[in-house]
């Protein structure tokens, strides 16, 4: 089965297994909330345009919002429902952060959530993955038709990650064990559509069910490769390395050295669009940590977390909500959030779980960290350096390198959020960067503007200075003889007066020096 | 002893070897380029609000009086604290806090024509220090929101105040709009339309 030993990653840390918990039945389809908080953002940070109003009555599958431009894809409807409103509304995969959403009240709450194909009304002339709303469901939440569409150089590299090496998650192992002809179906439309030369398909050594899964449908041309469950093994570009030998730098993307890289999730999603022209409107979120009936379960977007808990059972004392990967998510402060694209897990915390973290203590300079760095940096000098504000030292030792993998932080014994400072100290620089770009901005129209109100003003006496003398022109150069004769008069006469005046002056020089000879 | 011999050249040859590599690999300094005068490191600093609440007429103009020593560090508004330990830093000085008298230090804000009400004065677009407002005579205008720095100095001169500064990442409220008075004739008072 396995052609070609995979390049062996520079490191990376072996996590405990958490899946169990979670990992054991079947898909769940969880039902559906009074209320959808359908998320109109996409990853890029725009917002598709909604084309309902409140009062409406939608179908399911049913448009609601059209894409914006090149970065944002249709929306559908996850339900049938009345649109209640449009307005701002927690994310869950931006920690909490409000984001754009359509309100959607259920016609029919507490029934299962139902997969739907496009609604025949708004069928357009040309099915594509922007109309049917596919954005990447591995966490990054892209969407899908710009990794297809006008990229250059042509990919020759197709990989399929359903590695899934973060602790807790078995979201995307559930789905390739049960829908495994999807994910298939999706993947053979994915290469004739790039025309790519090998397709691989790359799956956790820990997930030998999903492997088997996939023996008995895989056709030939689609490699499949077994990968030793080292945290982070599933990140795009060390797949990409372990897969190709290819190390692909920060500044870059995959598609530049011919490789594109998608999740299972994603191929799923695809799949269902080409079979039957489904829209994507839910996603498998794991749900486990202190719940009572822990599991993948299907959730409509827009589902709020609170709907997810109570589906789930969860037990007293919660300390707080994860979302995302456990290993870089963030605690979400409201359980109002709702769900979308980029929400993968979601997992209630406890004490005995995840028992209080010991206060941070100083760095032992013990290199724990250098060594699990699946990049090769050195987090703990980046530590020192922006300890000192030595934000310069820290950018070229590879600040910008970093992916914020969290194994780092995972390992040190003094308990140094290493991963999350070097987060948020890339947000600051890119912040104060652009602050920069602004003011320069502002500095160069400012000055333009003193320059062309100058310019202005300079034109404007210019054109009254050449005015005035050509009127003067003209009364001058008059032909009439009466005018010279005038003018002559006129100038003997101020000749006259400068004579007088200057002899005036004369005599009032010479008065005052009499009495001193 | 020619065994020694042989053993003290080899390692004089890698020496010599690794020595070469270590000079080739070695950064070169880079050279410095050239000082800016002070006045102009100073504008490089300041936020470029050109706001005038320092009392000059711009940030440059601002930057040439702490150059020439004639305005303190803590005259900037938008610059806030951290602006004054940039200016600080820079300077060589100790920091100190913000003289209120210039105004209070707030988060960024937009400024926003309400265009139902606006009358096409232009006397905001005549304010803006940045070219930031679009429009004409009798027409409609406009914020470039991209433009704006926040300076505020389009909101006094507005003469129906239908500009108002807002946040951001606020949705847009549109207030109201512009009011329009019937004005009766009394009978007998316009004789030529009589």
């Amino acid at each position: 089965m396995v052609n070609r030993p995979p390049y062996r990653m520079a490191a990376g840390i072996r996590l405990a297994d958490n899946t169990a918990q979670a990992h054991r039945g079947p898909i769940i389809t969880a039902t559906l909330p009074t209320c959808l908080h359908v998320p109109l953002q996409t990853a890029l940070s725009e917002t598709a345009r909604s084309c309902v109003v409140p009062g409406q009555q939608v179908q399911a599958g049913q448009k609601i919002a059209d894409a914006s431009g090149p970065n944002t894809v249709a929306i559908h409807a996850p339900a049938a429902g009345t649109v209640l409103s449009i307005g701002k509304q927690a994310l869950a995969e931006l920690a909490g952060q409000p984001g754009w959403c359509i309100t959607i009240e259920v016609a029919n709450p507490s029934s299962p959530y139902q997969a739907t194909p496009l609604a025949a009304s708004d069928k357009p002339d040309h099915l594509s993955l922007q109309t049917l709303g596919l954005v990447g469901l591995g966490g990054g939440g892209l969407p899908c038709h710009l990794r297809l569409h006008g990229v250059t150089p042509p990919i020759k590299t197709l990989i399929i990650n359903g590695v899934e090496c973060e602790p807790w998650l078995s979201c995307d192992d559930s789905l390739m064990r049960e829908h495994a002809d999807e994910i298939v179906a999706g993947i053979r439309w994915l290469q004739t559509q790039l025309d790519t030369e090998h397709t691989t398909l790359a799956i956790g050594q820990d997930k030998p069910a999903a492997q088997a899964a996939f023996k008995a449908v895989l056709p030939a041309g689609i490699q499949l490769v077994s990968i030793p469950p080292l945290y982070p093994a599933g990140e795009d570009r060390q797949l990409a390395y372990r897969l190709t030998g290819q190390e692909i730098p920060a500044s870059q993307s995959l598609e530049s050295f011919g490789i594109q890289s998608f999740n299972v999730a994603t191929v799923h999603a695809i799949g269902c669009a080409i079979l039957r022209a489904e829209t994507l409107t839910s996603r498998i979120v794991t749900i486990a940590g202190n719940v009572a009936r822990p599991g993948n379960y299907r959730v409509a977007f827009g589902t709020p977390v609170s709907h997810l808990l109570q589906l789930a059972g969860e037990q007293p004392h919660s300390t707080g909500y994860l979302v995302g990967n456990p290993m870089t998510g963030e605690t979400l402060a409201t359980t109002d959030a709702v769900i979308g694209a980029g929400a993968q897990a979601l997992i209630a915390m406890n004490q005995t779980l995840f028992p209080t973290t010991e206060p941070t203590r100083d760095c032992i300079r013990c290199g724990e960290c250098a060594e699990v760095c699946p990049i090769r940096l050195q987090p703990m000098q980046l530590w020192h350096s922006l300890n000192q504000q030595a934000i310069d030292q820290a950018q070229t030792d590879g600040l910008f390198d970093c992916i914020e993998c969290g194994a780092c932080s995972y390992v040190c014994p003094s308990r140094i959020p290493l991963a999350s400072t070097f987060r948020v100290t890339k947000q600051e620089i890119v912040q104060a960067t652009e602050a920069q770009q602004a003011a320069d901005k502002a500095r160069q129209r400012h000055e333009f503007r003193q320059f062309r109100l100058e310019r202005d003003k300079q034109e404007k006496a210019e054109r009254l200075a050449a005015k005035a003398a050509a009127k003067h022109e003209v009364a001058t150069a008059s032909s009439d003889p009466a005018d010279a004769e005038r003018a002559a008069k006129i100038k003997a006469a101020m000749e006259r007066a400068a004579a007088k005046r200057a002899a005036a002056q004369a005599a009032a020089t010479d008065k005052p020096a009499e009495p001193k000879s | 002893m020619s065994g020694l011999l042989l053993i003290a050249l080899i390692l004089l040859g890698l020496a010599l070897l690794l020595g070469a590599r270590q000079l080739k690999t070695r950064p070169r300094p880079q050279p410095t380029p050239p000082e800016l005068p002070l006045a102009e490191q100073i504008d490089a600093v300041l936020p470029q609000t050109q706001c005038t609440q320092c009392g000059y007429k711009g940030c440059r103009p601002y930057a040439e009086a702490i150059a020439k020593g004639e305005a303190d560090i803590n005259q900037c508004p938008p610059g806030g604290d951290e602006g004054i330990a940039k200016l600080a830093a820079l300077l060589g000085r100790d920091p100190k806090p913000l003289d209120t008298s210039h105004g209070e230090h707030k988060p960024k804000r937009l400024a926003l024509i309400d265009e139902s009400v606006c009358i096409g004065c232009t006397l905001c677009i005549q304010a803006c220090p940045v070219d930031a407002i679009l429009g004409s005579a009798k027409h409609m205008h406009t914020v470039i929101r991209s433009e704006c720095t926040g300076c505020e100095l389009c909101v006094a001169p507005c003469p129906v105040d239908c500009i108002s500064m807002v946040d951001p990442d606020a949705p847009v409220k549109i207030r109201r709009r512009y009011p329009v008075f019937p004005i009766k004739i009394q009978a007998g008072s316009r004789p030529d339309r009589a």
